[in-house]
């Protein structure tokens, strides 16, 4: 047996880490449901499984002690309790944390291990001596569980040739033995006959066991072995014999978890080939244990150059149709040319949205992991809560999925903090002692939009205002809309906890939040009602790698801005222009003074002809000019520009691949004719505007 | 002699002589050269996208087969007197490696001249010249046929404090300076 199996190591490894992130949201969201219990089990088998083909031991017994409590829970729906939960999540980790140290060759720490197998232990125990009539098989495992002398047993199977007739099927007996310990089958296959000889109900393979349990029963454990062979003691020879103090299992064939494999290959002369099929047959069975049946698995870089090609192939099509628009207006005709440019066209946009669909994950994968943390969050608050999702299905962006993971957690947190009261106050308000926490995601307008909603104490207005002036944000004076009022918990540097919690409260809060959705391209908005709860929208692009922008000319160059941060564009008489000092200029924008910047400035460097140069568009000289309104983190400005041309999707190129980030740029993108366009990022322009004009944000001097 | 000459040849394509090949450019009449294979290609001048907040001699960027490059001015980096572009004008793609990231940039040159092999014992030290062009940039000078061919670093110069990558500071660090 000379397989290499460290090659197929990796992919167990990513194979078992998903399978436990499934075990751990089923867990969270168990309710007794028999086919849940059934998919966790299976997820810990094969586990299990992988973990005893690769050698990984202990990873297989403890997997093995989390599979006989999985067997318990699935016999005996009296058996799940709370804290059967809590210990099957702790296990969760656990695994995760022994896999993690084998992927990375660390140690793992064994007091841990332990711990927890004696936690399972007891748990199993008290079940036991609650109910001495219990089966066989718990009996026999709390036994193993409890000892620490490993014991292997070899089994010499030589089945005859009409076991099968007989109606024994040696797939069951092995899956039998698995349940008892670790196995590892390997199949003799000198005596199949030629193929011509070949009779499809004879069985010509014998077979060597080797199985490993934890226990020091040597008499009992004899006897649940025998107990399997029972039915075809008739027509077998079987050696059982037991050897104490067995060695560390080294990577033979195959384990338990697919013993069938050996008959789909029974075939197969050759028995090291048959041994890497066997090997690939496994792998590709443990993928559809996961459940995601005829999908391939690739590398992200691969798509991100396959995105790439598309977008090039985008700019070349566009490319393409300019040139016949000008042969066109030329008085040439050729209308096989533009057909087949039309059809150009048609194809690569729909090549592009293929592509950009291969990138689309659903966003569940985000939201199961916040059943976890609801599920800690409320334990430590001792408050209790239910979490709904919905719209798990909704398909996002990869890129921006891994980002909105931490916003989202610190939303939910402050919902679980802050939110929501605690029980006794839930009573006395005359609400349900369980709070709940809404999850939804659903797609609107090229976006996905997240909503957080709780149904707890909602935004306390007052108080945030009294705080606000506290912590200097606003003035005594100020008077402040509603809206303005629920705006100031995205300042820098607020925070209504009195005291500082372990979750939140840290004093970077809502503004981190609100900054990391606005770099990704989105925003956050909030609506209120006190004493009902609050709900918190998170809206982001579904895609990093295109944006929806509007082309702008200022002088020669042409910029795009993201449509997302415009409100409206708006022709304005100069004479309305209002100064403030030096070089600040105002409009006014529905009853509200506007900041204006010049984007002719914007590329200017700082040096003292350039305010000249700028001065000259708010003078007279020209009686208007287009102003586009940008908002940013609910602050608005107005962009002076010359000119705008069309509205279109962009392929948003990184600036710093080659070069560096710009502030006040998301990045580049290359239009139609081959030129590179600069793509404008509101948020950025603001503040670099506010360090320009040493305006400094009244938020800015802060000190907690 | 001639056998000599080939193989010395052969020697340093392989690698065996310490030799390397320069691919050198004119500027300002100068002739300057850098290890060619940083060279990826040679374009013509195309006008590029301005960037702002640059430097005057970063001139934009442009398109290089889908990836944005940044073009940097040769003559502008060195404050040597500005000529417009004509059409012996070339762009340099060359590849620039700042702390194990390779990265790709275009150098605007007058004129490309030829491709030498020198090896370590015709290079000279650098001088320590003061002026526009700091002898951080230098790798060493060569006399060749009565010409100075002044040879580059091009990591240094492109690596220099305006080009580099700025370490990011990330938004939440800000903040949380902020808050402190």
């Amino acid at each position: 047996m000379n397989i290499d199996l460290s090659q197929f190591v990796g992919e167990f490894l990513q194979e078992s880490f998903e399978g436990l992130d499934l075990m751990e949201s089923s867990l969270l969201t168990f309710t007794g449901e028999a086919e849940v219990v059934d998919s966790i089990f299976r997820v810990a088998h094969s586990i299990k499984g992988g973990a005893g083909t690769f050698g990984f031991s202990e990873i297989a017994l403890f997997t093995h002690g989390v599979e006989t409590l999985l067997d318990k829970m699935r016999h005996d729906a009296d058996f799940v309790s709370e804290e059967l939960i809590n210990l099957l999540l702790e296990a969760v980790d656990l695994l995760r944390s022994m896999l993690q140290a084998t992927q990375d060759d660390n140690g793992l720490d064994q007091y841990l291990v332990t711990d927890l197998n004696r936690k399972i232990e007891k748990i199993l125990g008290s079940e036991v001596l609650a109910n001495v009539a219990d089966d066989d098989a718990t009996g026999a495992l709390q036994d193993e569980d409890s000892s620490v002398a490993k014991c292997l047993w070899l089994i010499d199977f030589k089945p005859s040739l009409e076991m099968l007739k007989s109606g024994n099927e040696p797939v069951f007996i092995f899956a039998a033995l698995a349940e008892l310990g670790v196995l590892i089958v390997t199949p003799n296959v000198d005596n199949l006959p030629e193929i011509k000889d070949f009779e499809a109900d004879s069985l010509y393979i014998c077979w060597h066991l080797k199985l490993q349990v934890a226990g020091n029963d040597q008499q009992k454990m004899a006897e649940e072995i025998q107990e399997v062979f029972e039915w075809v003691e008739d027509f077998c020879d079987l050696k059982i014999t037991s050897v104490i103090e067995a060695p560390t299992i080294t990577a033979s064939v195959v384990a338990a978890s697919e013993p069938m494999l050996h008959l789909a290959d029974a075939n197969n002369q050759n028995s090291e080939d048959s041994d890497t099929e066997i090997i690939d047959k496994m792998i590709n069975s443990r993928s559809t244990i996961g459940g995601d049946v005829g999908s391939v698995r690739v590398d992200t870089e691969k798509l991100d150059e396959l995105m790439n090609r598309v977008g090039e192939l985008v700019v070349t099509q566009a490319m393409l149709a300019q040139a016949l628009d000008s042969q066109i207006k030329d008085g040439y005709q050729n209308l096989r040319l533009e057909e087949g440019l039309l059809q150009l066209e048609r194809n690569t946009r729909d090549l592009q949205e293929g592509v950009m669909r291969m990138r689309m994950m659903p966003i569940s994968f985000v939201f199961n992991r916040f059943r976890r943390l609801v599920h800690d969050v409320s334990n430590t608050l001792n408050k209790k809560v239910r979490l709904e999702i919905r719209g798990a299905q909704t398909e996002i962006d990869k890129t921006v999925m891994e980002k909105i993971g931490d916003p989202l957690t610190h939303l939910i947190r402050n919902a679980l903090d802050h939110g929501l009261e605690s029980p006794q106050q839930r009573i006395e308000n005359g609400k349900p002692e369980v709070g709940t926490i809404v999850l939804s995601a659903y797609h609107q307008n090229g976006f996905v939009v997240i909503d957080i909603i709780d149904d707890g104490r909602g935004l306390d207005l007052k108080k945030i205002l009294k705080k606000a002036i506290a912590l200097d944000l606003i003035s005594q004076e100020q008077l402040l809309s509603d809206d303005e009022i629920k705006a100031l918990i995205f300042r820098p540097g607020f925070t209504t906890a009195d005291e500082l919690s372990e979750l939140s409260g840290r004093g970077v809060g809502m503004d981190v939040v609100m900054r990391n959705i606005e770099s990704l391209g989105g925003g956050v908005s909030v609506v209120s009602e006190e004493g009902r709860g609050s709900s918190f929208s998170v809206k982001v692009p579904l895609t990093l790698a295109i944006i929806e922008g509007q082309l702008v000319h200022v002088d020669e160059d042409v910029y795009v801005l993201p449509l997302v941060s415009i409100i409206e564009t708006v022709f304005i008489k100069t004479s309305n222009i209002k100064t403030i000092g030096a070089h600040s200029y105002f409009m006014d924008y529905r009853e509200e003074y506007l900041h204006l910047i010049d984007l002719k400035k914007f590329l200017e460097k700082n040096n003292d002809n350039s305010d000249a140069a700028a001065n000259d568009i708010f003078t007279a000289k020209h009686e208007s000019i287009l102003v586009i309104i940008t908002e940013s983190a609910g602050k608005k400005v107005g962009l002076v520009i010359d000119a705008l041309s069309g509205q279109q999707q962009f392929v948003v190129k990184p600036l710093e691949t080659n070069f560096k980030k710009v502030q006040g740029l998301i990045g580049g993108t290359i239009l139609g004719d081959g030129s590179v366009a600069l793509i404008l990022d509101a948020a950025g322009l603001i503040a670099r505007e506010e360090l320009r004009n040493n305006v400094v944000p009244i938020n800015k001097e802060v000190v907690l | 002699m001639n056998v000599g000459q080939a193989q010395d040849r052969d020697n340093i394509i392989a690698g065996d002589i310490e030799g390397l090949q320069y691919l050198s450019f004119f500027l300002d009449n100068e002739e300057y050269a850098i290890d060619i294979l940083r060279v990826q290609e040679l374009r013509g001048w195309v006008p590029v996208t301005r960037v702002p907040d640059m430097p005057d001699y970063l001139k934009g960027v442009l398109n290089l087969r889908g990836t944005i490059i940044p073009v940097v001015d040769l003559r502008r980096r060195f404050s040597l007197p500005e000529v417009s572009y004509g059409p012996t004008t070339v762009v340099i793609v060359i590849k620039v490696i700042c702390a194990d990231i390779e990265r790709v940039m275009g150098i605007i040159v007058d004129a490309v001249a030829e491709t030498y092999i020198f090896n370590q014992a015709e290079i000279q030290p650098s001088p320590q010249v003061g002026g526009s062009i700091s002898s951080d940039f230098i790798t060493g000078l060569v006399a060749h046929e009565d010409r100075m061919i002044v040879l580059m670093d091009i990591d240094a110069l492109m690596n220099s404090e305006e080009m580099a990558v700025k370490v990011e500071t990330h938004l939440s660090e800000q903040v949380a300076e902020q808050t402190e």
